[in-house]
């Protein structure tokens, strides 16, 4: 679904009130690889920011002040410009089952539970995109 | 009566005082007397009043003879004088003719006899003498007798009363008409029954008189009622006898009636007291008892009888205990009762527990006193009991029920204290978690830009590790806080055992844990929640990697079982989860670790009860396992491998058809 080529970069969006969780992922995913990674802490501004850097990959924080996860998701996908791009939703909120299980699917939504480690993260990118 | 022969008028000499002023009389009163054969006398002269007041008269004489030929006034005197202390003194006057005789017309009637000097004949004097002597004897008799009859009916208390033929009153006693409020007994006379009394009393009494006058017999001690016009009613017993005339023909009836309302009243009072006294005895709802000396029952009701077991109140008096307790029982009641007795001293609401023939328990509360006679000696003992097996039982049922509810409270408390726990990791598992992130996320790209530096590198591999222990323990806290609904579904047990060895196969390799298979096949399904039973296993096997720092052997053992009997090998609390006949699956899950330190077996399953050391575990492991099990309607057990060293967590859960 991605013209997804090896030299292009994959862009890769994060959305989380929590700046120090923000700027670790990016600088585990720009130390990782080829990614080039956004980061977003204002939830309400995700449409213009997703607008303007087109992501390959949303990775989405659930339980947020502002907007939560749900209206962001929500917003991005009443916007044709951005509701191609997949989500997927980081939160704590998860049992230790569905921690155990890595990425994981519910309610057709993708899911990774937090704490993560950059090689989950990886994972759970690429089993999405490809 | 003295006899009187033909030859003689008194055997015994008359004495004869003579009062007369005519000192010639004396001689010619001898003269007369003297010439009669068989007469014999002694004669005093006397001349005047005065002087003979001087004596005892009737001692002195048996007759006076008072010469009327005296003073007018002092033979008045004399007449009134002596008939009024003669007694039976026979009083004679001597006077010339009835002329003289006529002037004392007016007190002839307190004289006996007089005898006329101008016409006395030859001899008549003594006979005179003798008759007047005699009939005033008799007469002083019979007087006496008449007042002795008299004192007797007037002063008698018992009615007398006599009646002719028609059962009319011919005479009746003063007490008689008191009794019937008349103030005269002659009121009375020529009255009969029916004037007196209503007709329920005076016709049987009119029969009993006619049957007495036509047959001739008494009637004797007959207890009647009288019902007086009045209304008034009086009691009295009777006794009723012909009346014969000197020919021996019954001319009437008489009778007598004593009184005995009174006594009657009280025996009325009495068996009142009785009968209200057997209404209390009957329905007390206590039993109620009297035993003689020997602890024999002489008085019982019919609650006691019911009490012990007997058909009725009557059948149990003279018995004893021994009739209707067991052997034992009985001596033991009995001589409780023996020292009642004997010590003189009772007893209040003693409580008894005696078994009954079914086998079930009977609770009695008695209370007994031991009972005297007059001389104070103890002649029985008096006993209250009172069934009260029912209020026992209730009081035994609210006993058991209130510590249940303490057990349910100390429970309930427990609850609460980890659901605040719980919701206290759901607030705190998000807040915790972002910094988890940053600290996992940080240490992993550190560890990344630090290839040469080991002792850098160790750190932040610490750190990465110190992060998801940290996370480790959020889970466990919001395993609490999740909710209790589950979705049964039929599942092989094998199935969910896979899935959770496939999520620990990493864990396991890494700490050097070889996994030993013995699952059994074709299990029957159980009704289980695969989420929350695949969290018992990771537990499990989670519980044994760390029993196992250096490597071991994990055992996953699975297979069915017949429950054959609540035996010793079947604990208390496993019969409560199953029946015997049940089929279940069993789950074994058994490490080679060092087992289970003994004082730790029975915390094992308590919440924040944990072997590691703080940090490396919240405690609550263990518990949650437990009751998701109990939730499961199964059974947990972590005994000590009996085969070598090591630790075996048995699961039993009952198959798809129980549950």
């Amino acid at each position: 679904m991605n013209e997804n080529q090896k030299t292009e970069p994959t862009r890769i969006l994060i959305i989380d009130d929590e700046a120090p969780f923000t700027r670790m992922v990016k600088l585990n995913m720009q130390n990782a690889g080829n990614y080039v990674v956004e980061t977003l802490n204002e939830s309400p501004q995700a449409r213009i920011v997703a607008k303007q850097f087109k992501p390959d990959i949303i990775l989405l924080d659930v339980v947020m002040p502002e907007a939560d996860g749900g209206d962001v998701a929500t917003m991005l996908r009443e916007s044709a410009a951005t509701k191609e791009i997949p989500i997927i939703f980081v939160s704590a909120m998860v049992s230790r089952n569905e921690a155990h299980k890595g990425l994981y699917q519910s309610g057709g939504e993708y899911f990774l539970a937090k704490p993560v480690s950059s090689d989950a993260l990886i994972d759970a990118i690429n089993q999405v995109l490809l | 009566m003295p006899k009187v022969t033909p030859t003689s008028l008194n055997d015994r000499p008359y004495k004869l005082l003579l009062l007369s002023s005519d000192k010639s009389e004396e001689a010619t009163l001898n003269c007369n007397l003297s010439n009669t054969q068989g007469f014999n006398y002694s004669l005093l002269s006397i001349e005047a009043l005065d002087k003979l007041k001087q004596f005892e008269l009737q001692s002195l004489c048996n007759a006076v003879l008072l010469d009327l030929r005296i003073d007018h006034q002092v033979a008045l005197d004399s007449i009134r004088y002596l008939a009024e202390n003669k007694g039976p003194i026979a009083l004679i006057c001597l006077c010339q003719n009835h002329s003289q005789l006529h002037e004392f017309k007016d007190i002839m009637y307190l004289i006996d006899d007089y005898i006329l000097a101008e016409s006395l004949t030859n001899g008549e004097l003594p006979t005179r003498i003798t008759h007047a002597i005699r009939r005033c004897r008799k007469e002083h008799e019979l007087l006496t007798e008449q007042n002795l009859l008299k004192a007797l009916l007037d002063n008698i208390p018992d009615a007398v009363y006599f009646k002719d033929t028609k059962s009319r009153f011919t005479k009746v006693n003063r007490a008689m008409a008191d009794s019937y409020g008349h103030s005269e007994p002659d009121r009375i006379i020529g009255k009969s029954d029916f004037d007196l009394f209503t007709k329920e009393h005076a016709q049987p009494a009119y029969d009993d008189e006619q049957k007495i006058i036509s047959t001739g017999d008494p009637l004797i001690g007959k207890i009647e009622k009288e019902t007086l016009a009045n209304g008034d009613v009086k009691w009295v017993t009777t006794t009723k006898l012909p009346l014969r005339d000197k020919h021996g023909t019954i001319i009437g009836t008489m009778g007598i009636s004593r009184s005995i309302t009174d006594l009657k009243e009280a025996q009325e009072a009495l068996s009142r007291e009785t009968a209200l006294l057997k209404t209390i005895l009957d329905n007390a709802l206590a039993g109620i008892y009297v035993k003689d000396r020997d602890s024999r029952y002489i008085v019982i009701n019919e609650r006691h009888a019911k009490n012990l077991d007997a058909k009725c109140a009557k059948d149990c008096i003279g018995k004893t205990l021994k009739d209707f307790y067991s052997p034992e029982d009985a001596e033991r009641s009995m001589a409780f009762d023996e020292q009642i007795m004997s010590s003189g001293k009772g007893v209040e609401n003693v409580i008894d527990e005696r078994p009954t023939r079914d086998g079930d328990s009977r609770w009695q509360l008695t209370s007994k006193v031991p009972l005297f006679d007059d001389n104070g000696d103890c002649v029985g003992m008096v006993g209250i009991t009172q069934d009260i097996t029912q209020q026992k039982k209730n009081e035994l049922q609210l006993k058991s029920t209130i510590q249940t509810l303490e057990e349910t409270k100390l429970q309930l408390i427990e609850a609460e204290k980890l659901k605040t726990v719980g919701r206290l990791a759901a607030g705190i598992a998000h807040e915790v978690k972002n910094p988890l992130s940053v600290v996992l996320l940080g240490s992993e790209y550190l560890l990344s830009k630090e290839q040469d530096n080991p002792e850098v590198k160790e750190l932040l591999n610490d750190m990465r590790q110190a992060a998801l222990k940290a996370n480790d323990v959020v889970f466990e806290l919001l395993d609490y806080s999740s909710p209790h609904e589950m979705s049964l579904v039929p599942t092989d047990i094998n199935d969910t055992i896979e899935h959770a060895l496939t999520m620990m196969r990493h864990n396991l390799r890494k700490a050097h844990v070889t996994l030993i298979d013995e699952r059994g096949k074709d299990l029957p399904p159980v009704f289980i929640d695969g989420s929350k039973i695949d969290q018992v296993f990771i537990n499990l096997i989670l519980n044994a990697i760390s029993v196992m720092p250096d490597g071991g052997e994990l055992i996953v053992r699975t297979y069915t079982k017949r429950m054959r009997e609540a035996g010793s090998n079947v604990s208390s609390e496993m019969t409560e989860h199953f029946c015997i006949g049940d089929t279940i699956v069993v789950v074994e899950i058994i490490d080679s670790g060092n087992g289970i330190e003994g004082n730790h077996q029975d915390k094992v399953f308590d919440p924040f009860f944990s072997t590691k050391t703080t940090g490396e575990g919240t405690g609550l492991g263990l518990s949650v396992t437990r009751s998701i099990v109990d939730m499961h309607r199964g059974m947990i057990t972590l005994t000590n491998r009996k085969d070598k060293t090591g630790a075996c967590a048995q699961i039993l859960f009952p198959t798809a058809d129980k549950a």
